[in-house]
């Protein structure tokens, strides 16, 4: 109503005009940084890049030619990036179910009237706001062979010494407990906010026909968080796909005992940094997209009308 | 006589401009500290000498970033004038370096120890700098005597490696083996037993040869009296749970203060080699370059004269004994300046040996980085024991040729 009025009224077309020119310069720095790499990494990935080439006596910086779709035919070849879409498949499809259940029930505790329940809230975000770096930092001292608290701590059990990060079949779920961890406490938190705006008359109605807490929970709490669960699944949904950060330090700019911990950014950035490559990273950038894209399609189609609105 | 002429021309233009140096150039590297002062102390003298040319010696990170920011500068048609590079570096941008031997004093060419010479492409591009090799460290007082084959290296290790505390788990070995580091687990052993990763003309594999499976047999019969473990040898040695492992001499600091750690005593030895086979070990370190890009005739003749320079004896002597590195040409190796070194300090001998009896470099197939990750699975995948060697080999032969084709 206001944009269409706004084109015919003068004085409202100068305030839109002026909005339009405090917003350039964040388009601006958005269109160099963000759009622009994002439209160029699309061409890249049908190019061989290099620096440096000589061609025909001229010696050219950056040299980039069309090659058709020959990056992708090699990352479909290439067992490294067919390893790296299955275990970063594996790792969402376990670590953001796990968390959000997690997540809804440490909401659903904290949802209560607790003694020290802002002392809980803020211990449980915590990890959220701690660098990633400095987390797994810390972590790789705590997943340690010989010397970790973890292996001490499974010690004082009688279970034996786990080789955390140098065993193919845990460095998965090293990388997973860790997220888990991670994330558990910021999705409680906007979980629990979702709850608290639910309106207290329907727990009273409930009350009155007779419903059990864990009724109530089930067909109230449940059913009016759907808004939050469902934009708290798609953000780590998305957010999970790119894991990076934690598998690069965890195992020391490596990818793991036999490649287990190889991610599909992490197979990108080592394509694009160590081996230069930037074509086949650029690809393996595209497969990414094309990946979270359709999911996230497929989320609001089909998710979408199962989310209740409370209006 | 261009050349002259150039030279010429920047020693007018330096009288010109009364004692402003006419030509600058940038080396690009990764040192700190007392590397940073000795490379500085090195440039001062050099700029003295050659008042007309104003050396920028600029630390650009690690190893990585480095090869990141070249990269970057390459694509930008701004490299430095000079910079270290890796040899897998040096295929990705081989366009852009400018031949050495064609500014080079072809006496200073030839000084180069033969050992550091490595052509890229038929072409001469790089020359050594801050190079040094695998050797092994051990812990004086379980090793008396540092063992020179692979079987007196089996036995000892099988000697050494026990369950102290005697709950069942073994808690002391003989080795260290890093199964990620394919030059420190495969590669050196593989070069010892005579086998290559590819036929001399690249175009067979021929890494699950005779030779390739004896090295994988070793390998197996190693990882048994061995911890094995992906981090720096220097983390276990100075938990004091090893007794013995190869590792660069560049990491002599490390390994010293790890022993200092563990309170023993730290040797160095030869890499031990198979009896009929070849005292071999491969070289770490970088190279120096000059790229061609954005420079001016000017200063390639003076990066050259820089390079120069640098090779000469008393300075590349100079370099090693602050840094560690090898002295890298041949009358500098024989000196007597270099013999009275190895004679003061074991270490310096040692590695100097190593070097002179069997260094060798990467392989200088511009595919290199993902040949060498392909190896590095199944080096892992050997050392855990996950398949069988002779089939371990013919699956990583099988994706070496997936690569090279």
């Amino acid at each position: 109503m206001a944009g269409r009025r706004g084109l015919r009224n003068p004085r409202a077309l100068r305030e839109s005009g002026e909005a339009y020119l405090y917003l350039l310069p964040a388009f601006f720095i958005l269109g160099l940084f963000t759009f622009y790499p994002f439209v160029d990494a699309f061409r890249m990935s049908f190019q061989n890049v290099r620096t440096g080439v000589r061609i025909d006596g001229q010696l050219i910086p950056f040299f980039r030619e069309y090659i058709g779709l020959t990056n992708f035919q090699i990352l479909f070849r290439d067992r490294h990036f067919l390893q790296a879409l299955t275990q970063t498949s594996i790792y969402v499809a376990i670590s953001v179910p796990l968390t959000l259940g997690l997540a809804l029930l440490l909401a659903t505790a904290l949802n209560q009237a607790l003694r020290m329940r802002a002392f809980f809230r803020l211990a449980y975000f915590i990890p959220y706001i701690t660098p990633v770096v400095a987390l797994a930092m810390v972590w790789t001292w705590i997943y340690h062979d010989r010397v970790g608290l973890l292996n001490y701590i499974l010690g004082l059990f009688g279970i034996s010494r786990m080789r955390w990060l140098n065993d193919p079949s845990l460095a998965l779920p090293a990388i997973i407990l860790f997220n888990v961890l991670r994330y558990v406490g910021y999705q409680a938190l906007i979980l629990l906010a979702g709850m608290q705006n639910i309106e207290r008359t329907y727990y009273e109605a409930a009350r009155v026909d007779g419903a059990s807490p864990a009724k109530a929970w089930r067909h109230i709490t449940v059913p009016l968080l759907t808004p939050q669960l469902f934009f708290v699944f798609l953000i780590s949904l998305m957010g999970a796909y790119r894991i990076f950060d934690e598998v690069f330090i965890l195992f020391a700019g490596g990818a793991g005992p036999l490649g287990s911990a190889r991610t599909i950014v992490f197979y990108l950035y080592d394509q694009a940094f160590n081996n230069f490559r930037l074509g086949r990273a650029a690809a393996a950038s595209v497969v990414l997209f094309g990946i979270i894209f359709v999911l996230a399609l497929f989320q609001i189609t089909v998710t979408q009308r199962r989310v209740h609105y409370d209006q | 006589m261009r050349r002259f002429f150039v030279v010429a021309m920047a020693g007018l233009l330096a009288a010109g401009v009364a004692g402003v140096a006419s030509v600058e150039i940038s080396f690009w590297h990764v040192f700190t500290e007392e590397h940073a002062r000795a490379l500085q102390a090195l440039a001062d003298e050099f700029m003295v000498e050659n008042p007309d040319v104003k050396v920028e010696l600029v630390f650009q990170g690690g190893y990585g970033d480095l090869s990141r920011k070249l990269f970057a500068a390459l694509a930008a048609g701004t490299p430095p004038t000079l910079s270290l590079q890796y040899e897998n570096w040096t295929t990705q941008w081989l366009d852009s370096l400018v031949d050495l031997d064609a500014y080079v004093d072809p006496d200073v060419l030839a000084d180069v120890h033969p050992r550091f010479v490595q052509e890229f492409d038929g072409r001469l591009v790089t020359l050594p700098f801050n190079r040094s090799i695998i050797i092994m460290y051990y812990r004086k007082d379980m090793v008396p005597e540092p063992p020179t084959t692979w079987d007196a290296l089996l036995e000892l290790c099988r000697e050494l490696t026990q369950d102290t505390t005697g709950d069942g788990e073994t808690d002391f070995w003989g080795f260290h083996l890093r199964p990620r580091s394919p030059e420190e687990a495969f590669l050196i052993y593989l070069e010892q037993a005579g086998g290559t990763i590819l036929s001399e003309d690249w175009t067979e594999v021929t890494i699950n040869d005779e030779d390739g499976l004896r090295t994988a047999d070793f390998l197996t019969e190693l990882a048994q009296y061995s911890l094995v473990d992906p981090a720096f040898s220097s983390g276990p040695f100075g938990e004091g749970v090893v007794a013995m492992f190869i590792g660069t001499s560049a990491g002599l600091p490390f390994n010293q203060a790890a022993a200092q750690r563990a309170g023993v005593e730290l040797g160095f030895a030869t890499v031990p080699y198979p009896e009929d086979g070849r005292p071999a070990s491969q070289m770490m370190g970088t190279n120096v370059a000059i790229f061609e890009m954005g420079q001016s005739e000017a200063q390639i003749e003076a990066a050259a004269r820089f390079i120069e320079y640098l090779l000469r004896p008393e300075n590349t002597i100079d370099w090693a004994s602050i840094t560690g590195y090898i002295p890298v040409t041949t009358s500098a190796i024989e000196s007597e300046a270099w013999q009275a070194k190895m004679d003061e300090n074991p270490f310096f001998a040692v590695q100097t040996e190593q070097l002179v009896i069997g260094g060798f470099g990467q392989l200088l197939h511009p595919e290199y980085w993902d040949i060498r990750s392909v190896i590095t699975d199944y080096v892992e995948i050997i050392i855990m024991g996950d398949m069988a060697p002779k089939q371990a080999l013919d699956a990583l032969a099988d994706e070496i040729r997936w690569i090279i084709e």
